[in-house]
C-alpha cells in the first residue's frame, strides 16, 4: 500500500511524464503569472526563496527544458491543459513552443569547495562562476539533445556588440561551445579535486581564461522538426541554481551580485532557503516582502532583481483561499496515484474528510450543563437573562444551519460571562435589578468560536477536521499539508481494506492531526530548533491561558509586539532575532508585519500550524496576546533545552 | 490473492482496530516486500501475509494469535539474500585473506603490515593462495556467490563444489596447481570446508552412541582422504584444514570446538590419525541470548508445546534429541534463512504436519523443504 504523500520530494521522480503527473498548476500561476507575464522572470535575477518544502525544487524542475518538452508533447492530454495554461501565461511557452530552454544546477557540489582555496576573493569566485557557467552551457545542450535536437542545428546568438568576444566561449556553433564548456568544466574539476589546492600560477589556463557565456549569449536558435519541415526556434536561456544557502554566505552575495548585473542576457533564477541570510535580512524578507534591501553601489535592488517568496506573506487571506486551491488540487493528483483509493473513485481528498458536527456525549452534556447552570447561579445572572442568550444563541446560524447542542451551552456559558464583566458584576439588590450593559452580548462568531474551543479544552471535542482545516493546519506549506494529509489518507485506505467507509470521522481526523502535529514538532532538526520548540512552547502555553478564559474574549495563536521594536529587534535582542529567523524557516512561526490594532502597528508572531495542532489552539487568524521583546527573549532563558 | 483482501480478514482475525491496523499494515507492507515475500518456498498469492494470516488462525483464541503475531514482529529474524550474500562476499577478505597473509608473514619473517611491500612476502602470499582449496560441504554454501564475488582472484580450479572426492578429482586438482605454479612438487596448504549455517554442531561432528563412533561432515572429508590416499601426497605437511560457517549460533561456536578436541584425542589415544591444525571461523555469530527461552517467551513457548505434532520426529530429527518442540538439537532459534527454514528453528514456525490420531496439525509461517524424507 504505497502512499505517495509520504514522499513529496520530486527529485524521487526520474520520468518527467510522471513528474508533471502530480504538479499543480497553482503556485505556478499564483507565484509566477504576474512577473511572468511582465517578463520579469527572464530580463533581471529572480530570487526565489521559500522554507523546505515549499516547492521550489519542483518549480525550478517545471521550467527546465525536458519538462516543457514533455508537456508539449503531451500537452493533448486533458490533465496538462491546466499546466500549459500556466507556463504560457508565465511566458515559458509561446503558443505550442517552448520559449526557455531551462537547467537547474543543483549547488549542493563543488561550488563550495572554492570558498576554501587560497586564493583572492575575485579569482575564487571567477573560478565558480566559470564552473557554472560551463555546466549551464553543457547542461542546455544536454536537454537540446535529450529532445532529439542535434549540435549542429543549434546555434548561439550573441548579444549586439559581443559579437567580437564570441571566440571565448567557443563560437558560436552547437559542438564549438559544447566543445569548449566540456574543457573549461574539465579544467575547473581538476582543480576542485586536487588533493592540494595548485597555486595560483600553476592552475590550468582553461581555469583562468575568459569564459564568460552568460554575459555573450542572447538566444539559443534551434532548429527542429524533420528533415524538409524545419523550423527555427528562438530559445532564451534560463539558468536555476537551485539550493544556494549552502554556499558561504559571502560566496552567496558575491554571486548574486555577479549574477544581478543589467548585461547578462540569460535568464537567471537563484533558489535558496531563508538559512544564507543574516537574521535582519531573512526577518525584512519576510516582513518588507522584499528580501536583501542591502543594495550595491550603481544598482536598485527593486529594479534589478525580482524576489519571489515561496512563504506565507502579503495579502493573507488571499494567500489562505489560494493555498487551500492548491492544497486540493495536489491531493487529487497523489490520491490518483494509489489504486486502492483511486479505482473506487475517490479522488478528492475533501470527500474522505467528514466536516459534519460531532456532539459530546449525553453524560458530557449533561455535565456541560451543570457546569453552565453552576456559572449562571456563581455569577447571579437572572433566568430572564438566561433565556436571551439561549435565544439569541438558537437564532445563530452557521453555515445556514443552527449549532448543535453542546456548542450552544458553551456559547451560553461564554455569553454569560461576557454579560458579567460587561455589567461589572451583580446588582447588590437581586438579580431583578441587573441593569443591561451598554454594549449587549450577542451570539456572534467569536462567542461560537471561544465556544468550541473551550469544548476542546475541556472536554476534547474534536476541533479540527474538514479538508478547510486541514489546509489552515499546514501553514502554507506544501510539505506540511502532505505529511498532514498522508496519515488521513492512509488511515481512510486502512478502513477501506477493513470493509469500513473510506470517509474519516472529525473524531478521528482531530486525534490524528494533532498526533502527527506533536510528532511534526518532536522531529525538528533544523538549526536552533531546541530554543525555536522552547519559544513557540512558551507562546502556545499563554495562549491557551487566554483561550481558557470563560468570557472567550480572545482565542489568540499569536503574540504580537510592537513593529518598531520589532524592527529593532536584530540589534536589541540579535539571539532572538536569530532564532525567530530559523522559526520562520522552518514554518514554526509566521510573522504577520504592520498588523493594525489599537491604533499600533504591530508584528505578529503566529504559531505554525503543527504548534497550533498540538497545543489545541484557533486556526483563525488575528488573535494576539500583546507582548514585548524583553518577555519574548526571556523565554529563552534559563533552564536551557 | 488480492493483498488488500488478506490484509483485511487478517485485521479481523486480529480484531484490530482501526489505528493499530493502520500501523501494522505499514508495518507488513514494509515487511513483505523488503523481506519475507522473497521466501524460497512462497508461491504467488500465498506469500508472507497469506501465510501468516492462515497460520495465525490455527490459533482459536485471541491471546494466543497475539502471541504468535507479536512473537513474529518482535522476535523473529530473517536472513535476506542480500544479507547472506554479504556474508559470503566478507569471507574471502575478512577471513581467508587473513589467515594466507598472517602465514606469509611469518614464513617471511616479516610484520604483517610490511606484506604487501615485501616482494617474496607477496609473491608467497600469491602461492599459498593458489595452493587454496574451497569445499562447499552444502548446496547452502553458495559458492556460486564466492566465485562470483571474488573472479579474478580465486582460480575455478581451486573452488569444488561436492563435498565427496574421489581420488581421480583429488589428482586433477593437484595437476591444475602444479600447472598453474610451474612447480612439479606443489601441494595444497589449505583447505577451506564452507557452509551456510552451523547451529547445533551436530552436522560437523556427532557422537552416535549406537554405533560407538564419531560421524558427522568433518568425519566424512577425513575418511574420503583417507581412502583416497592423499594425504602424504597432495598436502603439504603443515596443511591447514579451516571450517567456515558464514552464520553460527554461540553454541554452535563452542560445541565444534570442544567436540573436534575430543576427536582428536580420543583417535590420538587409540593410535589414529585425525586433522593436525583444524581452524574454525564464522562470518556471523548470533549471540548467547538469541535461543528463545522461558523467562522471555513464556507465552509462545505455551504455543509451542500445546500445538506440537511429535509426526515430524523422524529417525534424523531424533539424530539431535528425542523431542523436536524446539527444533533440532533443541536449539530454539527464531530463525528464518530465505531459501530454507533451519530445523533447527522452533517447530511451530515451519512444521507441516496432517493431525492424524487426535494429534493437533500444524501449519507452518515458513514451510520448510525437508532434505532428510
Amino acid at each position: 500500500m504505497d502512499n505517495p504523500f509520504e514522499r513529496r520530494a520530486t527529485e524521487f521522480l526520474r520520468d518527467d511524464e510522471a513528474f508533471l503527473a502530480i504538479v499543480s498548476p497553482e503556485p505556478v500561476t499564483f507565484y509566477l503569472k504576474k512577473p511572468g507575464h511582465a517578463g520579469r522572470l527572464y530580463d533581471r535575477l529572480v530570487l526565489m526563496r521559500g522554507t523546505p518544502g515549499s516547492g521550489k525544487t519542483t518549480l525550478a524542475r517545471l521550467f527546465e527544458f525536458p519538462s516543457l518538452a514533455a508537456l508539449l508533447r503531451n500537452s493533448s492530454v486533458s490533465t496538462y491543459h491546466a499546466l500549459v495554461g500556466a507556463l504560457t501565461e508565465c511566458g515559458a511557452l509561446n503558443g505550442e513552443q517552448p520559449a526557455v530552454l531551462g537547467c537547474r544546477l543543483p549547488l549542493e557540489t563543488d561550488y563550495r569547495e572554492f570558498w576554501e582555496f587560497p586564493y583572492g576573493e575575485s579569482l575564487k569566485l571567477r573560478l565558480m562562476t566559470a564552473l557554472i557557467q560551463a555546466r549551464a552551457v553543457l547542461g542546455w545542450l544536454r536537454h537540446l539533445a535529450a529532445a532529439g535536437v542535434a549540435p549542429d542545428n543549434i546555434e548561439v546568438v550573441p548579444r549586439a556588440g559581443a559579437e567580437s568576444i564570441v571566440e571565448s566561449i567557443g563560437g558560436v556553433k552547437g559542438e564549438d561551445i559544447g566543445r569548449r564548456a566540456r574543457a573549461v568544466e574539465k579544467a575547473l574539476y581538476q582543480v576542485i579535486g586536487a588533493l592540494i589546492a595548485p597555486t595560483e600560477a600553476d592552475l590550468p589556463p582553461e581555469a583562468t581564461a575568459v569564459y564568460q557565456p552568460f554575459d555573450i549569449i542572447e538566444h539559443v536558435r534551434v532548429r527542429v522538426g524533420p528533415e524538409g519541415q524545419k523550423r527555427t526556434l528562438e530559445l532564451r536561456p534560463l539558468a536555476i541554481l537551485d539550493d544556494a544557502h549552502v554556499l558561504h554566505p559571502e560566496q552567496f552575495h558575491a554571486l548574486q551580485r555577479w549574477l544581478i548585473r543589467r548585461e547578462l542576457r540569460i535568464a537567471r533564477w537563484m533558489i535558496a532557503r531563508f538559512d544564507v541570510l543574516l537574521p535582519q535580512e531573512a526577518l525584512a524578507a519576510v516582513t518588507k516582502d522584499l528580501s536583501d534591501a542591502a543594495s550595491y553601489p550603481g544598482l536598485s535592488q527593486e529594479r534589478e532583481t525580482e524576489v519571489v517568496l515561496l512563504q506565507s506573506s502579503g495579502p493573507r487571506r488571499e494567500n489562505r483561499t489560494n493555498f487551500r486551491r492548491i492544497a486540493k488540487d495536489m491531493a487529487g493528483r497523489y490520491l490518483r496515484r494509489m489504486p486502492l483509493l483511486s479505482a473506487r473513485d475517490l479522488v478528492v481528498l475533501g470527500d474522505l474528510l467528514s466536516d459534519e458536527d460531532p456532539t459530546l456525549a449525553s453524560s458530557k452534556c449533561r455535565r456541560l450543563r451543570e457546569m453552565v447552570d453552576a456559572a449562571q447561579r456563581r455569577l447571579n445572572v437572572a433566568d430572564s437573562s438566561r433565556e436571551t442568550f439561549e435565544r439569541k444563541v438558537a437564532e445563530f446560524r452557521v453555515g445556514g444551519r443552527p449549532v448543535d447542542e453542546d456548542v450552544g451551552l458553551a456559547m451560553v456559558a461564554v455569553m454569560l460571562h461576557r454579560y458579567d464583566k460587561r455589567r461589572r458584576g451583580p446588582s447588590l439588590f437581586g438579580t431583578e435589578y441587573d441593569q443591561e450593559p451598554s454594549q449587549p452580548v450577542s451570539a456572534n462568531s467569536s462567542v461560537y468560536e471561544a465556544a468550541r474551543l473551550h469544548l476542546l479544552q475541556r472536554f476534547d471535542r474534536p476541533f479540527y477536521y474538514g479538508i478547510d482545516d486541514l489546509c489552515d493546519a499546514s501553514s502554507e506549506n506544501v510539505e506540511q499539508f502532505l505529511q498532514l494529509a498522508a496519515i488521513l489518507v492512509e488511515t481512510s485506505a486502512t478502513q477501506i481494506i477493513r470493509s469500513k467507509p473510506a470517509s474519516l470521522t472529525p473524531t478521528t481526523q482531530h486525534q490524528l492531526l494533532r498526533k502527527r502535529g506533536e510528532q511534526i514538532i518532536e522531529g525538528w532538526n533544523f538549526p536552533q530548533h531546541l530554543l525555536v520548540r522552547r519559544l513557540v512552547t512558551a507562546i502556545a502555553a499563554r495562549c491557551v491561558e487566554v483561550t481558557e478564559q470563560p468570557n472567550g474574549w480572545l482565542t489568540p495563536n499569536a503574540f504580537g509586539i510592537l513593529q518598531e521594536d520589532f524592527d529593532a529587534l536584530p540589534d536589541s535582542h540579535p539571539e532572538l532575532a536569530h532564532v525567530l529567523q530559523f522559526g520562520v524557516a522552518y514554518n514554526a512561526v509566521t510573522l504577520v508585519p504592520h498588523y493594525p490594532c489599537k491604533r499600533k502597528e504591530w508584528c505578529l508572531i503566529e504559531l505554525g500550524g503543527m504548534v497550533v495542532l498540538k497545543h489545541g489552539l484557533a486556526l483563525k487568524r488575528g488573535g494576539f496576546v500583546e507582548s514585548t521583546p524583553q518577555a519574548l527573549a526571556a523565554m529563552l532563558e534559563d533552564p536551557r533545552p | 490473492m488480492n493483498q488488500e483482501f488478506i490484509l483485511g480478514k487478517l485485521s479481523e482475525i486480529m480484531k484490530w482496530g482501526t489505528d493499530q491496523s493502520r500501523r501494522e499494515f505499514a508495518w507488513l507492507d514494509l515487511m513483505s516486500k523488503m523481506k519475507y515475500d522473497g521466501y524460497q518456498d512462497f508461491r504467488a498469492g500465498a506469500r508472507f501475509v497469506e501465510s501468516l494470516a492462515d497460520w495465525l488462525q490455527q490459533f482459536p483464541t485471541l491471546a494466543e494469535r497475539e502471541t504468535a503475531y507479536g512473537f513474529v514482529r518482535k522476535y523473529l529474524v530473517y536472513v535476506s539474500p542480500g544479507e547472506m550474500n554479504h556474508l559470503v562476499e566478507l569471507f574471502f577478505p575478512e577471513t581467508v585473506q587473513w589467515r594466507l597473509m598472517q602465514k606469509a608473514a611469518a614464513q617471511s619473517d616479516v610484520p604483517i603490515y610490511r606484506l604487501w611491500a615485501n616482494t617474496k612476502a607477496a609473491a608467497l602470499y600469491d602461492r599459498l593462495l593458489r595452493q587454496t582449496l574451497f569445499i562447499e560441504l552444502s548446496d547452502g554454501a553458495r559458492i556460486d556467490v564466492f566465485r562470483r564475488a571474488n573472479a579474478g582472484l580465486v582460480s575455478n580450479e581451486q573452488v569444488v563444489t561436492a563435498p565427496r572426492i574421489n581420488k581421480a578429482k583429488w589428482d586433477d586438482l593437484l595437476k591444475d596447481l602444479q600447472d598453474d605454479l610451474k612447480d612439479p612438487e606443489a601441494q595444497f596448504a589449505f583447505v577451506f570446508l564452507v557452509d551456510d549455517f552451523i547451529a547445533s554442531g551436530t552436522t560437523l561432528l556427532r557422537w552416535e552412541k549406537d554405533k560407538n563412533r564419531w560421524n558427522g561432515k568433518m568425519l566424512r572429508f577425513w575418511d574420503d582422504v583417507e581412502e583416497a590416499g592423499v594425504a602424504g601426497t597432495h598436502f603439504e605437511p603443515t596443511w591447514v584444514l579451516c571450517v567456515h560457517h558464514y552464520l553460527a549460533t554461540h553454541r554452535a561456536r563452542e560445541t565444534a570446538e570442544q567436540r573436534h578436541a575430543g576427536v582428536l584425542k580420543e583417535r590420538r589415544d587409540a593410535g589414529q590419525d585425525w586433522f593436525e591444525r583444524v581452524k574454525f571461523s564464522y562470518g556471523m555469530v548470533l549471540p548467547e541470548s538469541f535461543p528463545v527461552d522461558q523467562a522471555h517467551h513464556g507465552e509462545f513457548l505455551k504455543l509451542v508445546e500445546n500445538y506440537y505434532d511429535d509426526v515430524i520426529e523422524t529417525k534424523h530429527m531424533k539424530l539431535g534429541g528425542e523431542d523436536a518442540r524446539l527444533g533440532f538439537g533443541k536449539c530454539a532459534l527464531p530463525l528464518v534463512l530465505e531459501h530454507n527454514t533451519p530445523n533447527n528453528s522452533l517447530s511451530l514456525l515451519w512444521a507441516d504436519t496432517p493431525g492424524e490420531k487426535g494429534k493437533h496439525s500444524m501449519r507452518p509461517l515458513f514451510r520448510r523443504r525437508q532434505r532428510h524424507t
